[in-house]
């Protein structure tokens, strides 16, 4: 009889491991093999862990790359404007670094028609190295082949949690599409919730020696260049957001304002040679930045700014449009309007 | 390396099997024999390969003692070894875990200054240490033959009970080890060791991790956070913690003896349902059981026990559960823990009447006291102790507890708890208390129920048996994304 039960007890073990991880492969919630079946809808809520695979799987001929502002764009917009079908790549705080990783990654498996690039100046700032493949991120995510992929076949948190999320998600139509990574849902965007998050004007600090800064920098842009020169074939629109008074108040207080006028400026040098190249300012729009009931904190503004930025982009609008001519023009104002905020701009949020 | 772990389960112990099962069909048993030593130094040195040189250091000397015992015949020279064998261990034992202790209570006491060491703990050095002082005293008194160092390295470094016990005897073990190359594959002997690690690893994957959850949620912010207490959050977290700190560890006791079993080798029993109790002295006869056979051999016994009298006995006793506090760990609070139940078993030893006639009231009584007793256990610090038992028995009920509930968030009620929060977000109290209330229901039955060998003993070998251990054993395993450790490590 024990002898039956030792072959019943493996035979059972290796018909629940084998369910297990038919499930995970099937409904693959990180698009680690393949995009979904069964009709339901690509549901994209948690970048940590389904940018490669959806990368690697999903379909789709563009791309909106950034931080976590550009998150809330409804790229459905552009597919229907353009026709187009377009990826969201998105890594908090925008590391150019983990960026450019993604879009290498995007460019080897698909011929791209259109990158949209959310340009943080502050992310070409911090590194040149590629953090997202880390010791802390599962290396599976990463790889091709699934031999490695034992920890996400066997997981009861795949199976318990985001296989049932994907697939409701997915009938409700939420984080599909244009909708991807959304996180708009249930914020407060207003002066008061903005001005939380900042401690006030601070004392006006001497301009920072920024000269170990700059190799960063022009590698970081140097490879953004080499993507652009590589690929001939693509249009790239870069598009700088518009990050709230609050921030660059803290930026020129700290004695910074110099080394993002560099980065500005190397950025235009580098980039406006290029004929597939278009570039799009909104970081010095005053009716914008100046006006906190946008922005839920120092950076993060509301969907409505995500929609303007892309009708603005679409319609190739001069305002905000840099070229090769205007670049000075672009420089001066940034230079302009955060001298304005420092003396006045900041003051009408505080007494 | 963790029992519970992929890497145990999927590369370490399989290899670890075939090894042994096929190089044991060589002629010689020495290849298998060295075999099991190597898989078990890679398993104990698998996380800190450094440790390595404390288990072999201390390995190497008190197979030297031994040694030195073979040599000396005299008595007094024996005695002298003996004590210099104990003086070692001990040594050893003092500086890795007790050293800053030690220096940390001087600074306090003689407002002195001493620098505390970085000294890292290396695991179960507590369990590998007893086991040698017990072989030790045993070769003194004549109960121990030398064995070939390979025979003695096998016993020590024997994977399974190496970390976090059961503490075996010599005689336990080698016997067994000598036989083991005659002895041929014993199937069912295999299949019963699988079932009981099965039922190990439910125990401490299933319900001590949950439970974990709780538990630390409550007590790591204790220092920290003393407002997060009242009487039902005090009082429903004691409880939770009694009986994570159960199920880890006779978990683990079910596992090592599992895969002794699946070796061919029978460990000592550690775990006799302990929650069945009716007295505290009962209640150390079922807990950690090879560490009180240890106790009563090695320190109560050579005392005088109860042969010079009742005071005497009792002071022994009480002496008994100081070391055996002090043995759980370098702090007050393990101290004061054991003189806690050494007092306790004191009482119930100079009044054996002093009692209810309900035996379910007994066990009512005496489990009581073990949740308040383990309070003290699972506390940072005497203080800290003192604050909760303070609100476990004096704040008004306010619900903290349901504050923390969300930490029970767990994958299995995962899609329940969110259709809770999108159709009743308010009812959100009453959804955590339900799945709280199941996993004690669930702890409370395994508690009240079979015993794992008796449960292997009537299902395992039925065709639903061999279903519901598969079952637990893949669900278990699935748990592993959240690789926790065992609590009687540091011990």
């Amino acid at each position: 009889m024990k002898k039956n039960s030792i072959r019943y007890f493996f035979s059972f073990i290796a018909f629940f491991l084998f369910l297990a991880a038919f499930l995970v492969w099937f409904f693959d919630p990180f698009y680690q093999y393949h995009a979904p079946f069964l009709g339901l809808k690509p549901v994209l809520y948690e970048r940590e862990t389904q940018m490669a695979g959806s990368i690697r799987n999903l379909s789709y001929d563009s791309c909106l790359v950034g931080s976590s502002v550009v998150e809330n764009c409804d790229t459905d917009y552009l597919d229907t404007v353009l026709g187009i079908k377009t990826l969201k790549i998105v890594k908090g705080s925008g590391s150019a670094p983990d960026l450019m990783y993604y879009l290498n990654m995007a460019q080897q498996e698909k011929e791209l028609s259109y990158v949209f690039y959310g340009l943080d100046l502050f992310s070409l700032m911090d590194t040149t190295e590629v953090t997202v493949v880390s010791e802390y991120s599962p290396k599976y995510l990463f790889t091709d082949t699934i031999l490695d992929d034992f920890t996400y076949l066997f997981n009861k948190d795949i199976l318990f949690k985001k296989i049932p999320l994907n697939i409701l998600y997915s009938l409700q139509g939420k984080y599909c599409d244009g909708k991807a990574y959304n996180w708009a849902e249930g914020k407060t965007f207003s002066a008061k919730q903005a001005m939380k998050a900042y401690a006030g004007p601070g004392e006006m600090q001497e301009p920072v020696d920024f000269s170990e800064d700059k190799p960063v920098i022009l590698e970081n842009i140097r490879s953004i260049e080499e993507m652009v020169k590589a690929h001939p074939g693509t249009k790239y629109i870069f598009f700088l957001p518009p990050y709230s008074l609050l921030n660059w108040d803290e930026i020129v207080r700290a004695g910074e304002k110099d080394k993002y006028l560099f980065a500005l400026e190397q950025v235009f040098a580098a980039l406006l040679p290029y004929e597939n190249v278009e570039i799009y300012s909104f970081q010095m729009d005053r009716d914008i930045i100046c006006d906190l009931n946008f922005y839920m904190d120092k950076v993060h503004f509301s969907t409505q700014i995500n929609q303007y930025m892309l009708q603005c982009m679409l319609e190739k609008s001069i305002e905000y449009r840099v070229t090769r001519e205007n670049t000075d023009v672009f420089l001066q104002l940034f230079s302009e309007t955060c001298d304005y905020i420092v003396k006045e701009g900041i003051y009408q949020y505080y007494d | 390396m963790l029992f519970n772990s992929v890497v145990f389960l999927t590369i370490f112990l399989p290899i670890a099997l075939i090894g042994w099962y096929l190089l044991k069909k060589l002629n010689t048993p020495l290849f298998a024999k060295l075999f099991l030593i190597g898989m078990s130094l890679w398993f104990y040195g698998y996380y800190n390969p450094s440790y390595l040189l404390v288990l072999t250091g201390s390995l190497v000397i008190n197979y030297g003692f031994s040694m030195v015992l073979e040599r000396i015949k005299g008595t007094g020279g024996r005695k002298m070894t003996l004590i210099l064998g104990i003086l070692a261990n001990v040594g050893i034992l003092f500086y890795f875990k007790y050293f800053n202790f030690f220096l940390d209570n001087c600074n306090y006491f003689f407002h002195q200054n001493l620098q505390l060491e970085k000294i890292a703990l290396p695991l179960g050095i507590s369990f590998f240490t007893f086991q040698q002082i017990s072989f030790l005293a045993d070769r003194y008194m004549g109960r121990a033959e030398h064995y070939s160092p390979v025979d003695y390295a096998c016993f020590v470094t024997f994977f399974p009970q190496l970390i976090a016990g059961p503490i075996v005897l010599h005689s336990e073990f080698l016997p067994q080890l000598k036989e083991s190359p005659k002895k041929p594959f014993d199937k069912e002997m295999f299949y019963d060791g699988a079932a009981l690690f099965t039922l190990g690893f439910a125990k401490k994957v299933l319900l001590a991790d949950n439970l974990a959850l709780v538990v630390n949620s409550v007590f790591d912010v204790l220092g920290v956070i003393p407002y997060c207490l009242d009487i039902w959050t005090g009082w429903v977290t004691a409880v939770c913690f009694a009986l994570q700190l159960y199920f880890d560890f006779s978990g683990y006791c079910d596992m090592a003896r599992g895969i002794g079993w699946m070796f061919g080798f029978t460990l000592p029993e550690n775990f006799s349902s302990p929650y069945k109790s009716a007295s505290v002295k009962e209640m150390w006869r079922r807990w950690h059981m090879t560490l009180g056979r240890f106790l009563t051999t090695y320190i109560y016994i050579p005392l005088g026990g109860n042969r010079k009298g009742k005071v005497r006995a009792c002071i022994n006793l009480f002496v008994v559960f100081l070391v055996s506090g002090i043995w759980h760990g370098a702090a007050w609070t393990f101290v004061l823990w054991g003189a806690m139940n050494g007092l306790a078993v004191v009482w119930e030893t100079v009044f054996p009447n002093f009692k209810f006639r309900s035996h379910a009231l007994n066990v009512i009584k005496t489990q009581i006291f073990w949740i308040l007793s383990l309070v003290t256990f699972r506390c940072n610090s005497i203080t800290d102790a003192f604050l909760y038992y303070k609100y476990m028995f004096t704040r008004p009920m306010q619900n903290y507890f349901f504050r923390y509930a969300d930490c029970l968030t767990l994958p299995e009620t995962y899609i329940a708890e969110k259709a809770v929060r999108m159709l009743a977000p308010d009812k959100m109290w009453l959804f955590y208390w339900i799945v709280l209330a199941i996993l004690l229901l669930i702890s409370f039955l395994v508690i009240r129920g079979k015993e794992a060998k008796e449960w292997i003993r009537t299902y395992a070998c039925k065709k639903s048996g061999a279903f519901v251990l598969a079952f637990l054993f893949v669900w278990s395993f699935l748990s592993l994304s959240q690789v926790s450790t065992f609590l009687y490590f540091n011990f």
